[in-house]
């Protein structure tokens, strides 16, 4: 090889450039034994010195916590806000009294004397004593004196909902490390809840230790701000709804969502039973649920809206149509079904819808058949979760068709054997009121830097077309007859305005007697206002009520039209002149 | 004869793949923590990882099959496109401070790990074609100073002075590789202590990184964090390591644990023998290299070969050496280990070049002996 590379070229230099090469490789190869050397000495050598610095920092590591964003509602209101708490902590190496130190403050505080003593024992240089003390108590714990250097105060800050319990179950709370622990606190936790600083405890000129907490990079970072949604004003129209309803009908628990059916924008949502998120530690668990996108029920005549706007679509019926809904009474694979109260007769289809008729509703399906029963109640976004903002979403239950009975396709069609959450039944309203699209449903909609800069816009998105325009329109102007004499919830009718909505009184399923119930209902109102050109969207949902009343039209309705009403004229929305009609699109 | 040199790309090849598979485990080791707590994704950097160096494995294979000869006709081409690129860097967004990437449909990456390869075909093209003008400094090292300076203001202004001042060493040793006169070299030394001085006294953050590496104890939250907590990492690991996935400084305290900082996780979790092994594995790979390029016959080749090694052996070293404290506190990621998609993919493509120049090479010493 040699050889042939000299009669290559010329020999010297052919030499000197291996020999230069030589020497690169050569200094290279000495560097890396310089950090092998360096190894060496790192982790065997040094060893013992470094693993026991490095045990200790890890140990004496303190974190500092951030302050949390503030949660805004869209007109600016602080929901959720930190305010500043100092916490005491306590550096057991330099208390050598650890019992007199903790008969000083235990007392005070509200502690139990032992703990607080437990806690000073031994020769760890840093533990928090009480987070978050109030401003009133501090002053009686002396950290001057003969407690210097034994206890302090460092910043922390303490989550505050200053409106309580509203929007509570939508919020969330945080937990005493202050991470959100539900609700938007913690779905947003990565934004909301900033980044801890540092501070390591050092021992000082006098031998003893002192919490260094060092500015710049190790400082704490202030979480960012977010903005919802939700309007204040209108939760609280929604809240006070949810509280008279409580009041009158006992329910287990109710529901009610207030949207803008033209971007998915979510104006309100209220849950009962509520809790204050200040004290949230003092309510039951099921206190903190936020069932309006959590909790499943049977959504019964709602569902309606589904097979309707389907048969509308597909051409197997008009609003003009008349269907024989016989006594009241239909054999469907052998199973009799009834319509409320074994009403029948000739009615139009529009009628069916309005007098929310089980035999009529089904009769129309069972030409729609099965199959596209099935896929517009996936287009709906039934069985599927809405993937709004918020955690603990229920995804709903929608057999798959493959899975479905000869029985399957009427129970569906009048909303039986299927779980929705009142969030998913709203949705799938607007795509009614907002002309045919699903709008994902969403909650908050900017989320801004502590500097003020804007992390994220949320803008409203169109997932798909789900009817045609005019099957939307022609199905809104049937739903506006539920409202009007002859209808199910004249109840809901507001003065000035054409409400479009409908009603559902499901019987509960008893999954212990393997039957449907006959005194448990879910009763709900689901509707839009004005119809002609919907600017509000509403569903209020109970859960079981007791007292007698339970038609979703006596029940729900009530309570839709007071929350829409108010809210309508809170957002100026002008009122219908008395000679104005809408044009039917037929 | 043949023998040896299947054995040396061979060798190249398998330890290239040894490195890539361990950076893969050890970026998830040192980033699934971070990664979960601010992309709520505990394998965030991982996939991304994933993906860069599943490109970069296709990139290295795809240039292995190439005749190497196709690297001289592209090298120009592609030197002026990393120019463009390196001004369109510079005219991005800003990032902690400086402009070092280019974002582009959710992936971003840097312009200047790009333009190492470009440049260095480049010189070695045309130093291997001007071999008889070296002698005289103006026409023979001139043009080279004046390519490489342009570019490497370019990476220096974003600023990454450590990949820049790298490309200047690697370029530097082809110059003296390449058969310039030592008098020449010696004057551009001289010539860029100023420069030098400028750079690290002058700009704050660098100087102040200087001191601390003389002493990092002297101010142990501040500057002197970075050194400490990595020395700590290492004796933490003390001779065996404190096992996969069980580093205690990746959580809190060693910055960038996934990226500058991977080789310091190395050595608390795989200990004394575990970072040596990875020391060996570089050393390996630069001595297989450097035998590589001085069995070129064709100057080129043998250039190309002896940058690219140069390259990877250098960064390797600098990397390590920052996180044990021999040299001062620099950015620079460990080539095929670290976090980072640009690096990972110019890492692999740079192997597959030297591998297409191992089997040109090996070619022609057949075609050869047939004739």
């Amino acid at each position: 090889m040699q050889g042939r590379l000299e009669s290559a070229g010329a020999a010297d230099t052919t030499h000197g450039r291996k020999r230069r090469v030589m020497l690169v490789v050569v200094l290279l190869a000495v560097g890396y034994m310089g950090v092998v050397a360096k190894l060496f000495y790192l982790q065997v050598i040094d060893k013992s010195f470094l693993a026991k610095k490095a045990l200790k920092q890890q140990q004496e590591l303190v974190e500092l916590p951030p302050k949390r964003g503030t949660i805004y509602d869209s007109t600016g209101a602080e929901l959720a806000v930190s305010v500043e708490a100092d916490s005491l902590y306590g550096v057991p190496a330099n208390a050598r009294d650890p019992r007199e130190v903790a008969a000083a403050i235990a007392p005070v505080l509200g502690l139990n004397k032992k703990s607080v003593e437990k806690k000073l024992e031994g020769d760890k240089k840093f533990v928090w004593l009480a987070r978050q003390v109030s401003p009133d108590v501090q002053p009686k714990i002396k950290t001057d004196g003969g407690m210097e250097g034994v206890l302090g105060w460092l910043y922390d800050s303490r989550r505050y909902y200053p409106e309580k319990d509203l929007a509570a179950g939508v919020i969330g709370f945080t937990g005493t490390d202050g991470k959100g622990l539900d609700g938007l606190e913690q779905e947003y936790e990565k934004y909301i809840g900033g980044l801890p600083g540092k501070a390591i405890v050092e021992r000082d000129g006098r031998g003893r230790e002192v919490l260094t907490v060092s500015e710049g990079k190790n400082s704490p970072r202030a979480g960012c701000d977010i903005i919802l949604t939700i309007n204040e004003k209108v939760q609280y129209m929604a809240e006070k709804a949810l509280d008279r309803i409580m009041e009158k009908y006992r329910p287990l628990s109710a529901s009610a969502i207030v949207m803008d059916p033209n971007t998915g924008e979510i104006l309100a949502m209220a849950d009962r039973p509520g809790f204050n998120p200040n004290d949230w530690s003092r309510y039951p668990v099921y206190a903190w649920r936020n069932r309006a996108v959590s909790d499943l029920y049977e959504p019964g005549s709602t569902f309606k809206i589904v097979t309707a706007s389907a048969a509308l679509e597909q051409g197997v019926v008009r609003p003009s149509d008349i269907i024989d809904c016989g006594k009241g009474e239909l054999d469907v694979d052998g199973t009799i079904i009834h319509s409320a109260d074994n009403e029948g007769g000739r009615l139009t289809f529009q009628e069916v819808i309005q007098k929310s008729n089980n035999v009529g509703t089904i009769k129309v399906a069972l030409r729609l058949g099965a199959k596209r029963l099935y896929k517009y109640a996936r287009a709906f976004g039934f069985g599927a979760k809405t993937g709004v903002d918020l955690p603990g979403e229920a995804g709903g239950e929608l057999r798959d068709i493959r899975e479905w009975s000869g029985l399957s396709v009427a129970s569906v069609a009048i909303g039986q054997e299927v779980g929705v959450t009142p969030l998913q039944m709203l949705t799938a309203m607007n795509c009614i009121a907002n002309g045919g699209y699903y709008m994902k449903p969403y909650i908050v909609s900017e989320i801004r830097g502590a500097d003020g800069s804007v992390v994220m816009k949320r803008t409203p998105e169109k997932e798909r077309q789900v009817v045609s325009t005019a099957t939307a329109v022609t199905l809104r102007n049937i739903l506006t007859t539920v409202v009007e004499d002859g209808g199910t919830a004249v109840e809901a009718n507001i003065k000035g305005y054409q409400v479009a909505g409908k009603t559902g009184t499901a019987q509960k399923f008893e999954r212990a007697l393997g039957r449907y119930s006959k005194t448990k209902y879910y009763s709900s109102f689901v509707g839009f206002c004005p119809a002609d050109n919907p600017k509000i969207s509403a569903i209020v949902v109970l859960n079981e009520p007791h007292g007698g009343a339970y038609y979703g039209g006596v029940v729900a309705a009530p309570a839709f039209k007071s929350i829409v009403k108010q809210a309508l004229t809170y957002m100026k929305v002008p009122t219908r002149l008395p000679s104005q009609t809408i044009t039917v699109v037929r | 004869m043949k023998l040896k040199q299947i054995r040396e790309d061979s060798i190249i090849f398998f330890i290239t793949l040894i490195l890539l598979s361990f950076g893969l485990v050890m970026v998830y080791s040192a980033s699934s923590v971070m990664a979960l707590r601010y992309h709520n994704d505990s394998a965030y950097y991982l996939k991304r990882q994933i993906v860069w160096a599943g490109a970069g494995m296709a990139a290295m294979l795809a240039a292995w099959r190439m005749d190497y000869k196709i690297f001289r006709k592209l090298s120009l081409p592609a030197l002026l496109l990393c120019f463009i690129l390196l001004i369109i860097t510079l005219v991005g967004p800003e990032v902690n401070g400086a402009r070092r990437w280019i974002r582009l449909a959710g992936f971003s990456f840097q312009a200047s790990e790009f333009t190492k390869p470009a440049l260095f075909t480049f010189v070695a093209a045309s130093l291997a074609k001007r071999a008889d003008k070296l002698d005289d400094f103006w026409h023979g090292i001139g043009p080279y100073l004046f390519i490489c300076g342009t570019l490497v203001l370019l990476i220096a202004l974003e600023p990454d002075f450590g990949t820049a001042a790298a490309i200047c060493a690697v370029v530097f040793m082809m110059l003296f590789a390449g058969g310039a006169k030592l008098s020449h070299l010696g004057a551009l030394v001289l010539g860029s202590i100023p420069v030098i001085y400028l750079q690290l006294f002058k700009v704050g953050y660098r100087r102040s990184r200087l001191h601390t590496f003389m002493n990092p104890w002297n101010d142990p939250l501040g500057a002197g964090f970075q050194t400490i907590q990595s020395f700590l990492a290492f004796g933490g690991g003390g001779l065996t390591g404190v096992g996969l996935g069980q580093s205690r400084q990746k959580l809190l305290f060693l910055p960038e644990p996934h990226n500058d900082f991977i080789f310091s996780v190395i050595g608390e979790e795989f200990g004394f023998i575990g970072a040596t092994a990875v020391v060996i594995l570089f050393l390996f790979f630069m001595l297989f290299g450097m035998r590589l390029a001085l069995k070129c016959k064709d100057p080129f080749g043998r250039l190309l070969v002896f940058a690219l090694t140069l390259m990877i052996g250098l960064q390797a070293l600098i990397n390590m050496g920052v996180a044990t404290g021999i040299f001062p506190n620099k950015g620079m990621p460990l080539p095929f280990i670290s976090a980072g998609g640009s690096s990972v993919f110019v890492a692999l493509l740079s192997v597959g070049i030297m591998l297409s120049v191992s089997r040109g090479n090996r070619l022609q010493d057949s075609a050869g002996a047939a004739a």
